[in-house]
């Protein structure tokens, strides 16, 4: 979260916020000199938070929120008080709920999931992994052996130990599972020792870790999966940050392999229990009395008894929620909803800026016709007026996009070789080019998911395109088909309007541009949606994921950068701004702490998700 | 009997063509084997779980194979599972069938509290003011279906007067009446509306008819109370159109229940519907079709009854047939 360091940073820059406000509204942008009032706690770490009563104008171009009152008027922090529920809303239900292996998760599912899961490792706001389940996390010499030991005297809420096994079989089972098996492929593989066979006969093929003793354990990489081929791996630790690395109770594992239904009563470590799930409608759970966790001064965690988690898939009827009181807090990513929210006492709102998703237009590059043809994507890609998408469909507080890679992200460019400014005649001239090779009517399908919002983007986008003459054919996709559409290559997905790819390292990303996971469409499932078969792309992949160097890593996550915009694979418009409303009741947003005592950093693989662990309700 | 027997083969007519003609329709670009699991799956499955599924369920089976196999399973009680969401159908259901029954249930209701009364005082004050500002009303409200109606009032009473919750809770009234009632109030007001205009305006033109009739003046002539000759000779009279309004405007509020709601965030059986359909989630789709067209069949059954309650001469040509 961006307020959890950005306080020192705001005394500095105080004098600068008058400059700020100055150029943002020289870029006549909509919410240039608007603000967000917040009177959430900030601090450079837990243990120094305090409360302020501030105001936060948010600048057009990326960078922090600045305070555009005197910060230095702060209160001693209050403490907080157990007790207390709240509902949270989100925009859309999980797919395959709960099993950590199967589960196809967005930022709300990771919310909801982190609440009864918890992860090997987790993210502080050093931007450096934290062991979180595990004690430690230690490479050999070359980074191709990872020894994990777990964290003692932590049990499962079904009362079974967390221990070396029980996360040997949450890692075998994730990372030999279809959906997360691209984002480990680097791992070793054997063939299962106990003879586990395929349905062809073939021996199964399961992760190669050797336990050490009961809390010890040691994964091994191989290029491609191969034992033989150890690879250099120094960001594996990232990996056990994601869905990877999120611990279930093998008990329960099993219980739901026999009763898929069980699959709705997790079972994790978590600061909160399961109470009750209802797909589509809510999740409920309540605080776990024997969490493992207390907070600086000694207090259980956590504070919460209950929350509700409820979905709202229409962003605008969540913040008419917020506002009638029948939710407390929601996190959106439509700038529009956020810009909404700007200067509003009631409802204050904490900005997660940095490492977050990039809004683009993914183009199945496995389509015939001009989606596989580079100056078509260009044309596409030049013909939009970025700044007027943003200022019509996301509020205009969000920063043009010349890549996917935002601010903060190892690879990030303000200048990739892409100019993202709009080039009717410059599209035109590539289009005309396209059409002496393939005469007639260029026509594409542009598919988003039912929201009002995302309409309206998509009567934008068609006029661009007609302006270049291009006919664009608008399909509404189901949020649930949505992203298994994508995944599969399915006939309905051509150029679709996502938001992908946070995260702080390339590697958390090396999964989705890699030709190893671009199965053809039809043929299987590709994590690579875009279908991206590119040498330099793989080779700086590598780079990325292998070198020893940080120097060269960054340097190759550059590589990739360019490659991608010089090739137009992705049509990017905007950086995602993550905004989390709510009442100002709340408290503790953004504070939470890793078991070492370094503040979380929230929003990481996920954009918007926010620990739980550390809301408490102000009843004052 | 014979007439009810009758009835009930329509019904059971009218059940399987629906039901399996949902299922056909559902299977359409599923055609090659071991797809239907797989979609179901959300795609994101190993071969070896979707032939499990495509096995349990019979899915690679012909459609009539299928359809009996669900049908033998659901008439015991079992609705089979919503593999995309690993709960069952009946489990899934739960819940949202009083919703979807609270709405129409309290939308037609109100409907013939507000529709019976206007009708019969705007006959009796025929042309008068009352009558004209209620036929302008009525159409004002006809012309104005739920897709309409919703917004507006969603506007004026939750964002601009605040007086009701932005997403309606499915409070159930032993919970809490009070809360059940402010949660389904805007909900049931944009369907009662319609539904009220729409009655009013058939009553009210079958009693103005009714009111010139030989029996009506003959009544009035041998002393019988105004009141009475309205409220018990004129309106029974007048019921049939009404009646069978209501039966024909089942499943107009299964539809409008369904667009409602999606405005007020209800989570019934319209918006299950409609999430099962989209994420194309079979037997979630198939069960919930049928408990519909089984409600609206048999309400359409009742109503079919009612005419022999409200018209002797009814029952006595069924006895005679």
């Amino acid at each position: 979260m961006v307020r959890n360091r950005q306080r020192s940073r705001n005394r500095i820059i105080v004098a600068a916020v008058l400059s700020l406000g100055l150029i943002a509204a020289s870029c006549g942008k909509k919410n240039d000199s608007g603000t967000i009032a917040t009177n959430a706690t900030i601090g450079e770490t837990a243990t120094s938070a305090a409360t302020t009563e501030e105001t936060i104008a948010v600048d057009t171009s990326v960078g922090d929120t600045t305070p555009a009152t005197n910060p230095a008027t702060t209160t001693p922090a209050p403490k907080p008080v157990p007790g207390g529920e709240i509902t949270v809303s989100g925009e859309a239900e999980v797919g395959n709920a709960w099993v950590p292996a199967a589960m196809q998760c967005d930022e709300y599912c990771h919310e909801r999931a982190r609440t009864f899961f918890e992860p090997i490792a987790q993210f502080g706001v050093d931007n450096k992994v934290h062991p979180y389940l595990a004690e430690s996390i230690t490479p050999n010499a070359d980074a191709t052996q990872w020894t994990i030991k777990v964290r003692p005297g932590i049990s499962f809420t079904d009362g079974t130990p967390l221990n070396a096994d029980a996360m040997i079989e949450n890692l075998q089972r994730t990372g030999t599972y279809i959906l997360i098996a691209a984002q480990v492929a680097d791992l070793a593989k054997i063939d299962d020792p106990g003879g586990a066979t395929n349905q062809d006969g073939s021996a199964k093929q399961v992760l190669k870790i050797e336990k050490g003793d009961d809390m010890t354990f040691t994964i091994f990489t191989g290029e491609g999966g191969d034992a033989s081929k150890p690879l250099p791996w120094p960001g594996f630790d990232v990996v056990l940050t994601s869905q990877f690395g999120l611990m279930a109770s093998p008990t329960w594992l099993k219980a739901v392999d026999t009763d898929p239904t069980k699959a709705t009563q997790p079972v994790g470590t978590g600061p909160f229990i399961v109470q009750s799930y209802a797909p589509h409608d809510a999740l409920v759970v309540t605080r776990n009395p024997s969490y493992w966790r207390k907070d600086k001064d000694g207090v259980q965690l956590p504070y919460l008894d209950k929350i509700t988690f409820k979905v709202i898939e229409d962003a605008k009827t969540a913040e008419g929620a917020l506002r009638s009181g029948d939710i407390d807090i929601f996190s959106e990513s439509s700038g529009t909803i956020i810009s909404d929210f700007e200067g509003d006492p009631e409802f204050p709102t904490l900005l997660q800026k940095e490492f977050g998703e990039s809004n683009y237009f993914i183009i199945d590059l496995d389509k015939p016709g001009p989606y596989q043809d580079a100056r078509v994507r260009c044309a596409l890609s030049m013909a939009i007026d970025r700044q007027e998408l943003i200022d019509l469909t996301q509020g205009g507080i969000l920063q043009v996009a010349n890549g996917l890679f935002s601010p903060g992200q190892e690879g990030y460019l303000d200048d990739n070789g892409f100019s993202p400014d709009q080039d009717i005649e410059g599209a035109k001239a590539l289009i005309a080019d396209y059409q002496k090779d393939h005469p007639g009517q260029i026509q594409v399908t542009y598919g988003h998911t039912a929201d009002r919002i995302n309409a309206q983007r998509a009567e934008l986008i068609k006029g661009y395109w007609a302006a270049i003459g291009v006919d664009t054919t608008i399909e509404v996709i189901p949020q649930e088909t949505f992203i298994t559409n994508m995944l599969l290559g399915a006939p309905n997905f051509f150029i679709y309007d996502i938001r992908l790819h946070s995260g702080i390292k390339i590697d958390q990303n090396n999964f989705w541009w890699n030709s190893r996971s671009a199965t053809k469409d039809g043929e299987g499932i590709a994590l690579n949606f875009a279908r991206i078969r590119d040498p330099i792309v793989d080779s700086n992949l590598a780079i990325a994921r292998s070198d020893p160097d940080p120097a060269k890593r960054q340097a190759a996550a550059e590589a990739v950068n360019r490659q991608m915009a010089k090739e137009c694979y992705q049509i990017p418009y905007s950086h995602t701004l993550w905004g989390t409303m709510h009442k100002t009741a709340i408290q503790g947003l953004g504070e939470a702490t890793l078991p070492d005592g370094t503040v979380a950093r929230d929003g990481t693989d996920f954009g918007g998700w926010f620990s739980t662990s550390s809301l408490w309700l102000d009843k004052g | 009997m014979r007439y009810f027997l009758q009835r009930l083969l329509q019904f059971a007519i009218v059940f399987f063509l629906v039901t399996f003609g949902v299922m056909v329709f559902m299977r359409i670009g599923m055609n090659k084997p071991g797809d239907p699991a797989r979609t179901m799956l959300g795609g994101l499955v190993p071969d070896d779980k979707a032939a499990a599924v495509n096995k349990q369920y019979h899915l690679n089976d012909n459609l009539f194979s299928q359809y009996f196999f669900w049908l033998t399973k659901m008439f015991r009680g079992d609705f089979g599972i919503s593999v995309q969401q690993n709960v069952t159908v009946a489990n899934y259901m739960k819940g949202r069938v009083l919703v979807t029954f609270f709405l129409g249930f309290y939308s037609l209701l109100w409907a013939l509290i507000i529709a019976v009364p206007v009708a019969v005082y705007q006959a009796y004050r025929r042309d008068s003011n009352f009558d004209r500002a209620g036929n302008l009303f009525s159409f004002l409200f006809v012309s104005l279906p739920a897709l309409v109606l919703a917004p507006f009032i969603i506007q004026l009473f939750v964002i601009r007067l605040g007086w009701f919750p932005r997403i309606s809770e499915k409070v159930m009234p032993w919970q809490d009446l009070g809360a059940h009632f402010k949660n389904f109030f805007l909900p049931v007001l944009v369907l009662t509306l319609p539904l009220a205009a729409i009655f009013s305006r058939l009553l009210r033109a079958d009693i103005v008819q009714t009111l010139q009739s030989d029996f009506i003046t003959l009544a009035s002539a041998k002393g019988v109370p105004p009141s009475r000759v309205l409220w018990t000779h004129a309106l029974r009279n007048s019921l049939f159109s009404l009646l069978s309004s209501v039966g024909v405007q089942l499943g107009a509020i299964v539809g409008g229940a369904l667009v409602v709601e999606q405005y007020f965030t209800m989570k019934g059986m319209g918006a299950l519907l409609l999430t099962s359909i989209l994420s194309k989630d079979l037997f979630v789709v198939q069960s919930v079709t049928a408990i519909v067209v089984a409600v609206v069949s048999l309400a359409n059954l009742l109503i079919d009854l009612l005419y022999a309650v409200i018209d002797p001469r009814i029952r006595h040509a069924r006895a005679l047939t």
